[in-house]
């Protein structure tokens, strides 16, 4: 599809942009919050502080008692990094069955990674606590991500299986013809071609690890492996005094791995890259 | 960390096997029970000759002050102990009892865990040692006021080692009420008393300015309202306050919604008053808020006017305020050592040193001679707090026992205050459906135990 | 499935198995393993728990049915939690969707400065469950919001506070759930991707517009991805708790306007000391969802195109 034409061009750019500062407006007041003194925080709501102060930074990369909060987001990336392997490599495999290949009893299994999605989380959190517990996992970070590296997020696996099947069969029957067995097929034809739906698996799991306080709270008990969303509470407690202040510096130090992942793989969402080869 | 050095390039199989070595360390495992290393005493040097090197768990909620200074005191504990080993859990108030909770239910619990008032849910529940075999030595109580010593106790077995006290006030902005051309608020004033104020300061401030918050919904304002008329929330057994005076609690807030005295029904829903980040009097347009007395130092702090602090409004026929302990330390009933836990809780309250690291963020500590101590060393903020318990001690008495399973109510409470706000209920239907819920709470914990 | 293939007994039906299932079940091991070992031993357990009383703290006391009865028959704050989810799972759901998948039309196109644009509106999503959302949102849809300050100077319309008025409470979180439609959006525009482009420039050989291109090309071709966000955000929905939580502070007030389902099950588990029946309650949501999941599933014959040619 072409670009728009240069009219339309202006009328899409005045929208998407007034839209542009609706979204745009939480993030200012985020910034603008972090180099305001503590006394002002709640007390000015004005985007453009009366008083400016760095302080909030140096205090919140200092960090609590010792641990600074390079370490918080030293442990997080590498969480996040595991989880997206993880994520990738095992619900790949597991939808391209779903999508592609027939075996006994599809429709039930199918079924049941549906179910496994239904049920609020808040109840399995003891009887998984207790699981992991005995396997003696507590306070590492295997409770973290080998579930990620067994599938249990269906919610990818159900989002590939929905663009596998989006791609016409005839890919496969081609490379059946030239010898591949169902291994290359999936290696070699239908991962490359599901390529936007394994790029929304890794942005989103990077980000919604990277944001996940409940569970990292839970398994995570020694200061020096906590990760970023508890060090940012670490800086609040709502029965005494909370730094208010280094959290929000903290808070938009921590949303920039975010933001650079989110923006240097978008670009892949482009139309009309890769789409030589698909006939269909 | 070790998983973070491994060549990232094995993928898949090298990741299986980190896992793997990552679950299956001894020094980051489970730490499930706090297990006795054994330990060659040539290792840890003379001083710890013919002792085994003892593992603790300590968990407590708090803010980055608190964490840092208690981490301080558990460094200290640890040089002066060198057999005994404190790993140190702490997190933020969000998500601790969740935490805390799946941690009792996972059997895991650290050995010493900080509470609240809500301690005797763990006590009824089996969760909390009897630390009465303990008490005299090595928890040595001698140097607190009997009443602060004994708010740890329960049917006279002490669970919990009071950490600080605090109690209600009413803090309120000099800088709004010089603004009004108004004299300060007085210590010991009625209700009828600070009625007739806020009507003339809410005259003068203008539109947009309110006397006071609607803390209708608050359950300790509402238990020192029920203690003023000689009653109370709970006695220890049962609910001690009926629907007559709830109902004249609400029609009271009624009356003061109608005088334009507190925020509306909207703004009050929207601003809970509970931290400084949701409050109106930090924004300047509230000029009087009920607040626990160590949350003063947070709202002053996210604040540029001046507050004070007095007592809560006087009636009735009793002292309706109480001094309560805000934070107990107890110790896990599965606890491997618990000699050692007592030693470390002996620690927080009665050494010096540690007493001066952990100063008065927890409460006013209990002990006499720390409090001395600390009030020579307090800056001018937190000295305001020591003098205010001075004055809250005369305006008070011995305090109730908590109500059971109180989160559960303090919700019902809020609904109902919001209802009556928002013209959904009526006072008296307010005041029945509170009384209903607190029954039905209570009657929760007993129907268990 | 073990080691006993041998080729004469390729055509036994153990051997018919083996050769059915070898590759795909090699392909769903992860799976299996994960589900059969880390899933659905805590699902199972919480369904024997949703038939006890449970405080976490001591062991669970087996009470036949009652709290399933206590929940349908007695608990006027459980049809509260019903009702107020219910409301924003039709109302939410069609709202995200119908503005995600326009801001991914809009958005899908080479433009350079696209690229920007989209991370640009990805932002809320990414601000998420983060605790200061309470306050910003408060500074957007409260009394003197921002908002509001737009409806007056614009129009002069006294409005109401949308927070925290229970009659539109929930509508404001409405409003954020859309607001945070980024998500939706990615998948969309994934999907969109994956449209290959030589089917509109043959389209465009026979002389089709714009608006037909759409109907016959985009439409289908994306149903995939459509029947996905929509079951996705269905489910979602029907779990939302985050925005609500934040929003609210854990309260789902005022009144309970905003107290939904997996809030108030949160509640009764973890601060009411009832896991039991938070059980009981996330089962008959199971159930709930898994209902209008399979009703979902079963119109898909008419309306999901599979380039596969397989049907759902």
């Amino acid at each position: 599809m072409q670009a728009y034409p240069r009219p339309t061009a202006w009328l899409v750019h005045a929208l998407v942009m007034a839209l542009g500062i609706l979204m745009l407006y939480p993030i200012l007041w985020l910034i603008s919050s972090s180099f305001k003194p503590d006394h002002l925080i709640f007390s000015d709501l004005r985007l453009w502080p009366a008083e400016i102060t760095l302080d909030n930074y140096v205090k919140g990369w200092n960090g609590i008692s010792g641990t600074s909060f390079g370490s918080f987001l030293a442990n997080s990336m590498l969480l996040c990094l595991l989880a997206v392997l993880g994520n990738l490599v095992s619900c790949s495999m597991a939808a391209y069955a779903f999508g592609r290949l027939d075996f006994s009893l599809k429709n039930i299994w199918f079924g049941l990674m549906m179910v496994t999605i239904m049920l609020p989380h808040h109840v399995t959190i003891i009887p998984q606590y207790v699981l992991f517990h005995k396997l003696g996992w507590v306070d590492t970070f295997s409770p973290l991500t080998v579930p990620k590296l067994l599938a249990t997020d269906a919610f990818f696996i159900f989002l590939m299986v929905q663009f596998i099947r989006g791609l016409p069969r005839d890919l496969d029957e081609s490379g059946r013809i030239d010898g591949c067995g169902p291994i290359q097929i999936y290696w070699r034809i239908v991962m490359p071609l599901a390529l936007p739906a394994l790029i929304t698996t890794a942005i989103f799991t990077f980000i919604w690890t990277w944001d996940d306080f409940f569970s990292q709270l839970l398994y995570l008990n020694t200061p020096a492996k906590y990760t970023v969303p508890l060090g940012l509470r670490l800086f609040l407690d709502s029965s005494s005094q909370s730094n208010w202040g280094a959290m929000m510096a903290m808070s938009v130090v921590s949303l920039i791995p975010s933001l650079v992942i989110f923006f240097s793989l978008q670009r892949y969402f482009v139309e009309g890259i890769s789409t030589s080869g698909i006939k269909g | 960390m070790r998983i973070g050095r491994k060549p990232a390039s094995l993928l898949l199989i090298s990741t299986f096997m980190l896992l793997a070595a990552c679950g299956g360390d001894p020094s980051t495992g489970s730490g499930s029970q706090p297990a006795a290393v054994s330990e060659p005493s040539s290792t840890k040097g003379g001083k710890s000759e013919g002792k085994d090197t003892v593992a603790l768990r300590i968990m407590w909620w708090g803010s980055q002050a608190r964490h840092d200074a208690t981490n301080k005191v558990i460094d200290l504990f640890e040089q002066k102990n060198p057999h005994i080993q404190v790993s140190a859990e702490y997190l933020g108030a969000d998500g601790y009892w969740d935490k805390l909770n799946t941690l009792v239910a996972g059997g895991n619990a650290p050995d010493i865990i900080q509470l609240g008032n809500n301690y005797p849910d763990y006590v009824s529940r089996g969760t909390l040692l009897e630390l009465d075999p303990y008490i005299g030595k090595p928890i040595d109580l001698g140097t607190f006021d009997e009443q602060i010593a004994s708010t740890g106790k329960l049917d006279g077995k002490q669970y919990g080692v009071n950490m600080g006290s605090n109690a209600l006030s009413i803090v309120y902005n000099t800088e709004l009420i010089k603004k009004a051309g108004m004299e300060p608020p007085k210590e010991g004033w009625t209700w009828e008393e600070m009625e007739a104020y806020s009507k003339q300061l809410v005259g003068k401030l203008g539109k947009g300015y309110y006397a006071f918050a609607d803390q209708s919904g608050f359950t300790h304002y509402l238990g020192h309202y029920v203690r003023q008329n000689g009653k109370a929330l709970y006695n220890g057994s049962e609910i001690a306050f009926d629907e007559a005076l709830g109902t004249k609690w609400f029609e009271m807030w009624n009356r003061f919604r109608q005088e334009g005295i507190i925020p509306t029904a909207a703004q009050s829903a929207a601003y809970l008053e509970s931290t400084p980040d949701n409050s109106l009097l930090v924004e300047g347009k509230l000029a009087m808020l009920v607040i626990w007395s160590n949350q003063f130092v947070a709202f002053q702090k996210a604040m540029k006017d001046e507050l004070q602090m007095i007592p809560l409004p006087a009636g009735g026929s009793e002292n309706g305020m109480w001094i309560q302990p805000s934070q107990f330390m107890t110790i896990n009933k599965n606890s491997k050592h618990p000699q050692e836990a007592a030693q470390l809780l002996n620690f927080f309250v009665n050494d010096p040193e540690a007493t001066l690291i952990l100063g008065s963020d927890r409460g006013i500590p209990g002990s006499t001679v720390v409090r001395d101590a600390l009030k020579a060393n307090a800056d001018p903020i937190t000295l305001k707090t020591y003098n205010y318990l001075d004055v809250a001690v005369k305006h008070s008495r011995e305090m109730d026992r908590e109500m059971p399973n109180i989160q559960e109510w303090d919700t019902a409470l809020r609904n109902s205050a919001q209802k009556l706000a928002f013209g959904k209920a009526s006072a008296a239907d307010a005041a029945a459906e509170t009384v209903k819920a607190a029954v039905a709470a209570v009657s929760k914990s007993k129907s268990k135990s | 499935m073990e080691q006993t293939v041998t080729p004469h007994r390729a055509h036994s039906y153990v051997g018919r198995l083996w050769k059915k299932n070898a590759v795909p079940f090699l392909f769903l091991l992860p799976w299996f393993l994960g589900t059969f070992v880390l899933t659905l031993g805590p699902m199972i357990s919480s369904l024997y728990l949703s038939f006890t009383q449970y405080d976490l703290l001591t062991p669970a006391k087996w009470v036949g049915t009652a709290n399933y009865e206590n929940m349908l028959l007695e608990d006027t704050r459980y049809l509260q939690s019903l009702k107020v989810t219910l409301t924003y799972v039709f109302v939410s759901v069609p709202l995200k969707l119908g503005f995600a998948l326009a801001v991914a039309m809009l958005l899908n196109k080479g433009l350079r400065a696209l690229h920007f644009y989209r991370t640009l509106y990805y932002i809320p999503t990414l601000l998420g469950g983060s605790v200061a959302i309470a306050v910003l949102w408060r500074q957007m849809f409260g009394a003197d919001g921002l908002f509001n300050l737009f409806l007056h100077g614009a129009f002069g319309i006294e409005a109401p506070d949308w927070v925290s008025d229970p009659t539109y409470s929930l509508y404001s979180i409405v409003a954020l759930t859309v607001w945070q439609f980024g998500s939706s959006m990615v998948i969309f525009l994934a999907g969109l991707k994956q449209i290959p482009q030589d089917l509109y420039e043959a389209a465009e050989v026979d002389g089709a517009g714009k608006i037909q291109k759409f109907f016959s090309i985009t439409v289908p071709m994306l149903s995939p991805v459509v029947f996905f966000n929509l079951v996705i955000q269905l489910i979602g929905s029907f779990q939302a708790f985050t925005q609500a939580f934040v929003v609210s502070r854990g309260t789902g007030g005022p009144i309970d306007s905003t107290l939904f389902y997996t809030l108030y099950l949160y509640q009764k588990g973890f601060s009411h000391f009832e896991m039991g029946y938070a059980s009981a309650m996330a089962w008959i949501l199971l159930l709930l969802i898994g209902f209008c999941t399979a009703i979902l599933f079963g119109t898909s014959r008419y309306w999901v195109h599979y380039a596969d040619g397989g049907k759902s």
